[in-house]
């Protein structure tokens, strides 16, 4: 069985955490369609937390199209994430650019850093964690 | 089976010449949710639990639970006293059998048997021989066994080391889930429930400060830092304002967007709380769907209209 | 109530409130139903003792040398025995207050059970109907036990050995008045719990109460029920006197009266009115009188007691139930 694990230290709201935890399940091949999701009891029976943050997380995979629920049955994984091919030539950029950061003088938790930062500038106006602006 | 869970017209409790306890309370509570009563010691939040189970007689205003008064509701509410009382001289096994001789045809005997099983509990121990969180096991075994669609739980965590609070607070949630229970749980501690509670009653001094789902709350409010005096702040309202080195801090419930110069922040709900509670005069907020004069009353949802 | 009933399959007698108050005070059920079989057996030996061991005809003169268990006889022990136990049994009522008010209704409130027995899914006032049924019945039944012994062991004695049915104890254990006063002390005793909240005081203060209440009543008893009163002139005197009483009667008052019938003690006031004590002007002896209950008295004044025991039982627990319903929700 799939099972959660809210981190309460993290700052990042527990429903994010459960998207994320779903998405990274999918894209390590843990969740493959046709899998079922924990049940809302099940999920907050093990982390504790409200059943309507678990109903969110859903509802909001749902609305990515990663998740179906269908009633009286449960929520079932409807298509996976594909990891990002590894000949792709965006990792062949990003592989370059590291190199060059390497070669700079950064550390390795510097380019994390940095990566994290660019990533937030990127990905936040659109698809930030406070959902569809609609 | 009603939308709303309790609700509160101008309660008000005083015991004698011990002073009001509760004050011109008025607060709707949404049936299914889970709800935090927090406040600090001594500001009512047991006196509002303790009428709400039907035990004290409020002095003025009146209190419908689960549609009813609560003497009527009795068998749907369950109730956990902040000490925890239980007989000393029953076994844990006659405990729960007195749930199920005082609850007869809504006792689950093997959920209640269930919660003491997991905290590795021998049924034939007596009460007086166990420890404060044990206590607090069997109380909870016991309010759990009764299948109750609301359920008041006063300081339920306090005597709990954290695994024993982590599953119950879990077991607690799983019900919550399945049936829909309503659960408030008081607490002076606010991070205990913040991961389980999506509800909200702020109590200090008698009174009901905030009161709604805790999103729309935190919503509500904005923190902003900025170097302008506070007058600047005045469109809005302002819940607390502080120095802080040349420039302010302050919380506020914003009005519209705020002016130029002032850096505007989502507070957190200890933000929220603390602010609260070191300005007693500000004006209290409730949600609307929490605020009984906004609220719909007792009367039913027509059909199709979304539940709040 | 042994524990085998407790434990075992579910009766319509043993469920519900009742089960809980059975089984939270099966301690003091168990004690109670110890002290009885104790009771009867003591009971039980003492009379074999008196058959075993009586008087021998001539066998002292005056002062007897003691022959059995430091009395002088197996029939001087049952005497004595019975004639304490006639008083013992006063003390019920005050017992049966003193458990009912502490341990089983203030120790509730005292120890913040009562949190908990009020939010299940029976109501304060079932609560209290309830325990007041179970304490009621038990209370009786304890009361009847022991009055049964009590007259197992006194059957040839009352009558005779002090032990007169106006006595003291004697009156109470022979008749209603004492199951009365069990009751009483039922409903004082929940009263006062619900009032006080304190195990101590609450039976303490039962005690006091109910202790007053048969006190009081002992003593303005004889007034319940107007006593039979004979007299005639003082020339009748030395042959009538005292064998107007009949066997078995309560003289409550005697002397003689002036011509104009006022009533007076002749060794008080004449020849000489002693110090202290009331005389009429008139010290001459016309007459005498007296004042008794003849035995046929004893059910009147144990209903009309009885009754007005009953009648304060009711109110306090007409008072307890008001106590509750103002209290809880």
């Amino acid at each position: 069985m799939f099972a959660y694990r809210i981190d309460r230290r993290s700052g990042v709201a527990t429903y994010v955490q459960l998207v994320q935890q779903t998405k990274q399940a999918l894209r390590l091949g843990l969740l493959e369609p046709g899998d079922k999701l924990p049940t809302a009891r099940e999920v907050v029976e093990a982390t504790a937390i409200n059943p309507n943050t678990v109903l969110k997380a859903y509802r909001e995979l749902e609305r990515e199209g990663l998740v179906e629920a269908r009633r009286g049955l449960g929520t079932f994984v409807r298509k996976s994430l594909g990891s990002t091919p590894a000949d792709s030539p965006l990792h062949g950029e990003l592989s370059q650019w590291a190199a060059r950061a390497r070669a700079a003088g950064l550390e390795r938790d510097d380019v994390a850093a940095l990566f994290a930062a660019v990533l937030e500038e990127q990905f936040t106006q659109e698809h930030g964690p406070e959902g569809d602006p609609a | 089976m009603t939308d709303t869970a309790i609700e509160a017209a101008a309660l008000g409790k005083s015991y004698g010449r011990r002073g009001r306890a509760l004050d011109d309370c008025s607060f709707r509570l949404p049936a299914g949710r889970i709800c935090a009563v927090v406040g600090p010691n001594g500001a009512g939040k047991s006196t509002l639990l303790a009428l709400a189970a039907g035990l004290i007689r409020p002095t003025t205003g009146a209190l419908t639970v689960l549609g009813g008064a609560p003497a009527d509701t009795r068998p749907k509410i369950a109730y956990v006293a902040q000490d925890k009382p239980l007989y000393p001289q029953l076994s844990i096994a006659d405990t729960l059998r007195l749930g199920a001789e005082l609850n007869p045809g809504r006792w689950d005997a093997e959920l209640a048997e269930r919660v003491v099983q997991e905290g590795e509990l021998d049924p034939a121990s007596r009460v007086r021989t166990l420890s404060g969180g044990q206590r607090t096991r069997v109380a909870l075994a016991l309010a759990l066994g009764k299948r109750a669609e609301l359920l008041l739980l006063d300081e339920p965590m306090a005597d709990l080391d954290p695994l024993a609070r982590h599953q119950l607070m879990g077991t607690l949630m799983a019900q919550a889930a399945e049936h829909g229970t309503t659960v408030v749980m008081s607490s002076h501690i606010v991070g205990e429930l913040a991961d389980s509670c999506d509800h909200l009653l702020l109590v200090s001094g008698g009174r009901v400060r905030l009161g709604g789902p805790i999103d729309d709350l935190v919503d509500a409010h904005t923190l902003v830092t900025g170097r302008g005096p506070v007058a600047e702040l005045a469109p809005h309202t302002v819940v607390e304002s502080r120095a802080t080195g040349r420039g302010t801090t302050a919380l506020i419930r914003p009005e519209g967007p705020v002016g130029p110069g002032w850096e505007a922040q989502e507070p957190s709900l200890e933000d929220l709380l603390l602010a609260h509670l070191r300005s007693p005069d500000a004006p209290a907020l409730l949600t609307p769907g929490t605020d009984p004069r906004t609220a719909p009353l007792a009367a039913p949802l027509a059909e199709g209209e979304v539940t709040v | 109530m042994s524990s085998s009933l407790l434990k075992g399959p579910r009766t319509s007698l043993l469920k519900g409130p009742r089960w809980t108050e059975l089984r939270l005070h099966r301690t003091a059920l168990r004690t109670t139903l110890i002290a009885l079989v104790l009771a009867a057996a003591v009971t039980a030996f003492v009379r074999w003792a008196a058959s075993a061991y009586p008087p021998v005809e001539g066998a002292c003169d005056g002062v007897c040398e003691p022959t059995f268990l430091g009395f002088a006889n197996g029939e001087h022990l049952l005497g004595e025995a019975t004639v304490q136990a006639s008083h013992a049994l006063l003390l019920l009522p005050l017992l049966i207050g003193v458990f009912i008010a502490g341990p089983f209704t203030a120790r509730e409130l005292e120890s913040g059970t009562h949190q908990l027995a009020w939010t299940q899914s029976v109501t304060p006032t079932r609560w209290l109907a309830s325990r007041l049924a179970t304490a009621t019945t038990l209370a009786v039944a304890t009361a009847l036990v022991l009055m049964a012994i009590f007259r197992f062991g006194a059957s040839d004695l009352l009558g005779a050995w002090n032990m007169n049915w106006p006595d003291r104890g004697v009156y109470e254990a022979t008749g209603p008045a004492l199951v009365a006063y069990c009751l009483f002390a039922v409903a004082v005793g929940t009263l006062v719990g619900l009032l006080v909240r304190r195990t101590l005081l609450a039976a303490s203060l039962t005690a006091l109460v109910t202790g007053t209440v048969l006190a009081v009543l002992g003593s303005v008893r004889w007034q319940l029920w107007p006593v039979v009163q004979a007299s005639g002139p003082a020339t009748t005197m030395e042959p009538h006197w005292m064998k107007v009483l009949p066997r078995g009667a309560f003289m409550t008052d005697v002397g003689v009266t002036n011509a104009a019938g006022e009533r007076f003690i002749a060794r008080q006031c004449t020849p000489d009115q002693m110090a202290h004590f009331p005389c009429p002007s008139d010290t001459r002896i016309a007459g005498w009188f007296l004042d008794y209950h003849p035995r046929s008295h004893f059910w009147y004044t144990q209903f009309i007691e009885s009754g007005i025991v009953l009648v304060l039982a009711a109110a306090a627990a007409y008072a307890a139930f008001r106590v509750l319903r103002r209290r809880t929700a």
